[in-house]
């Protein structure tokens, strides 16, 4: 091979690399700047998951609160449909009558809650009842837990219910054992 | 053709190639980076909506039977809010409004149910949030969605 076709291989080959070279840089360079620009902005700002956490917290203590009123409103029908006169709790028919009923009332109530009823299983209460002079209490007490999903929205999402529809964080979850009173009129 | 005219025209139309290329380079090059890719810090403020406030307040007794629940449930079944204007304005008062008396507005289902009109508006209201109350079975409806909203002071 002559001196003169060896420097006009290199020259060549050099020219070749060079021109790719400067073919693909600007190209992926443009592609960097393309991209860069649609790049969507940040899903979630700071703070947003801790908000939706403590805002699923407040959604909580609503439901809790429902079932609370639900409770006093079940009691009082109660009272109301065996009458006050007939109740004594140191009857136990009279405390399982009682009992029974409350359930009943109690479980209606938990139905008309938006958002597809709550879920609680009234076998799964222990209910301690109690009477002074003035007020009558019942404490609700059970294990059974009420889930909630953790979703970026207003709406509360039960797990037994229609959890599957919303994207959710995750779950929280809820004890709605209940203290109650009501005056006796 | 001989072969040293050949590879001058061939070295001659590698310049030329090279030299376009480059131009198109630097034309690309400059007009990206023109486009300056430009990152923002957004600002987005949310507040808690305070229910437990709400709750605290709805749990407080009115009188020895009667929650303040009890008086609104009782309010809108019979369609009067003339004790439950005073209750409200001396519940929310002592919680809100140290100095002046705050004004309210009570919304049932998302229809204004009672109010006290605003004379001073905050940027931020005091409280606005909502519960749902079961109502009693006589009623002939179920729940209500119940909305507190303290938007500032009185004239």
């Amino acid at each position: 091979m002559s001196k003169m076709n060896m420097k006009n291989k290199i020259g060549a080959m050099f020219m070749v690399l060079l021109a790719a070279f400067f073919f693909v840089f600007p190209i992926l360079f443009g592609l960097r700047i393309v991209l860069e620009k649609h790049k969507s902005n940040f899903e979630k700002t700071i703070g947003e998951t801790q908000l939706v956490l403590l805002k699923t917290y407040e959604k909580g203590e609503t439901v809790l609160y429902y079932i609370d009123e639900s409770a006093r409103l079940a009691l009082k029908d109660t009272i109301d449909e065996i009458g006050l006169i007939n109740i004594d709790l140191h009857n136990q028919s009279s405390i399982a009558e009682i009992l029974t009923k409350f359930k009943l009332n109690f479980y209606e109530y938990l139905q008309k809650y938006p958002y597809g009823g709550i879920q609680l299983y009234m076998e799964n209460y222990e209910f301690i009842l109690d009477r002074n002079d003035k007020t009558f209490e019942l404490i609700g007490k059970t294990d059974e837990k009420l889930i909630i999903g953790i979703v970026n929205n207003n709406a509360i999402v039960f797990k037994q219910n229609n959890a599957e529809e919303y994207e959710k964080i995750g779950y929280y979850y809820m004890n709605p054992s209940f203290r109650i009173n009501i005056a006796i009129e | 053709m001989n072969k040293k005219a050949f590879l001058e025209s061939y070295a001659d139309l590698l310049g030329w190639v090279v030299l376009i290329i480059g131009i198109i380079m630097w034309l690309i090059i400059i007009t990206f980076t023109n486009l300056q890719v430009k990152s923002s810090i957004k600002e987005k403020v949310e507040y808690l909506n305070n229910e437990e406030i709400l709750i605290s307040i709805l749990k407080s007794e009115v009188n020895s039977k009667e929650t303040y629940s009890d008086l609104i449930v009782n309010s809108y079944i019979n369609k009067k809010d003339d004790v439950l204007k005073t209750y409200t304005q001396e519940t929310l008062d002592p919680v809100f409004g140290k100095l002046k008396s705050v004004c309210w507005r009570i919304y049932i289902n998302d229809e204004l149910f009672s109010k006290e009109d605003c004379g001073d508006i905050l940027s931020e209201p005091f409280l606005d949030s909502s519960v749902i109350l079961p109502l009693p079975k006589y009623f002939h409806e179920d729940t209500i969605t119940l909305r507190i909203e303290v938007p500032g002071f009185v004239r």
